[in-house]
């Protein structure tokens, strides 16, 4: 079975892996880049990817509620943020 | 069985009771790389993450050893 | 932006266990509450931070950080392994002692059952003696890995484990550069 079809059996398991597979990306660029400042190719990938992630965050959050607290992610009408389920109940 | 491990029989003593088995471990290739270089292959992003790793040349596969040694 | 650590409604990796398992659960918290864990790995690098040079300090904040959300994915597994176990089952699987003291809730020991101590990490103050430590940490983590990896054949826990070892490889490269980069200062001064 692939990753895929094993990982996402619901819409919101499907974005969350979709969202996991760009962040992967994030952290891999951001230890190296931390390790490789001057590595312009790099930096602008990470970009890319940044705004991928923004997109991507927008997009579960509209549907599912605040990935994030403290201010960086919209927190709708109502507060949303202290609903199951937890990232290990999922 | 993968490159990276490393096999060496080991001494069996006459009173040593379970079955002799080599000496396996694995070397992972972090120890050649003293400093990344630039523009390296990358894998797509859901290869990365399924590998847990971005490049292909830092990738370590592990399998267990005991079983690839047995076969 | 606000200078506390964000925390992300999600894992890093998806976690997902094939059935009901204490006993595996049990070998599981050597990750979570063990001398090489992840609990070990996020307080280690990123205690070493204020005296590490300045040039690295970024590095130990981002590794660090990673590892607490590996310590999260530790807790996933573990939570799911022994989520609704019987005290019979705890008790089968060599977790009575810790059912006694604990329920089904989780605590910062190893597979053996010695609780969480400082002592398992150390900070030098002096770079190489710390950065060394650090390698050292992320392959005793990596071999710790593969143990766990050949005492389970429950596939969905060793594709987790995998993805986990495969980043402790990635760390070690990362700081062996931080040491690279630290050696290369001294090189500069030595120019003028």
């Amino acid at each position: 079975m692939s990753m895929n079809e094993r990982m996402g059996s619901t819409a919101y398991e499907r974005h969350l892996l979709e969202l996991q597979t760009v962040d992967f990306v994030l952290v891999e660029l951001t230890l190296y880049l931390d390790t490789h400042p001057n590595d312009v190719e790099a930096l602008t990938q990470f970009k890319q990817f940044e705004k991928r992630k923004q997109a991507l965050m927008r997009t579960i959050e509209t549907s599912y509620g605040p990935l994030q607290e403290y201010g960086n992610s919209p927190t709708g009408d109502e507060w949303s943020w202290s609903q199951a389920p937890w990232p290990w109940q999922v | 069985m993968d490159p990276q491990w490393r096999v060496e029989k080991r001494y069996h003593g006459s009173h040593d009771p379970c079955p002799p088995k080599p000496r396996a471990y694995i070397v992972p290739p972090n120890q050649y790389v003293t400093f990344q270089p630039q523009g390296i292959k990358q894998w797509s992003p859901r290869e990365a993450i399924r590998h847990g790793v971005l490049w292909p040349e830092l990738f370590s596969p592990y399998a267990p050893m005991d079983k690839e040694v047995r076969s | 932006m606000v200078h506390i650590w964000i925390y992300e409604k999600k894992l890093q990796y998806p976690v997902r266990v094939s059935r009901c398992d204490p006993r595996l659960a049990k070998y599981l918290l050597e990750q979570y509450g063990g001398a090489d864990g992840e609990l070990a790995a996020a307080l280690r690098y990123l205690n070493q931070r204020y005296t590490i040079p300045d040039k690295v300090i970024g590095l130990l904040t981002d590794i660090g950080t990673e590892e607490f959300a590996h310590l999260e994915i530790i807790a996933t597994m573990v939570y799911k392994l022994t989520k609704d176990a019987t005290p019979e089952q705890m008790m089968a699987a060599g977790l009575g002692d810790h059912y006694a003291n604990h329920g089904t809730a989780l605590f910062y020991q190893n597979a053996a059952g010695t609780p969480w101590t400082a002592t398992y990490i150390q900070a030098k103050g002096d770079p190489i003696a710390d950065l060394y430590e650090d390698i050292a940490a992320e392959e005793k983590a990596r071999a710790t890995y593969q143990h766990l990896i050949d005492m389970t054949d429950d596939v969905d826990v060793k594709d987790t484990l995998t993805f986990l070892r495969e980043r402790e490889v990635v760390h070690a490269i990362r700081f062996r550069e931080a040491v690279e980069l630290i050696k290369e200062t001294k090189t500069q001064k030595s120019v003028y």
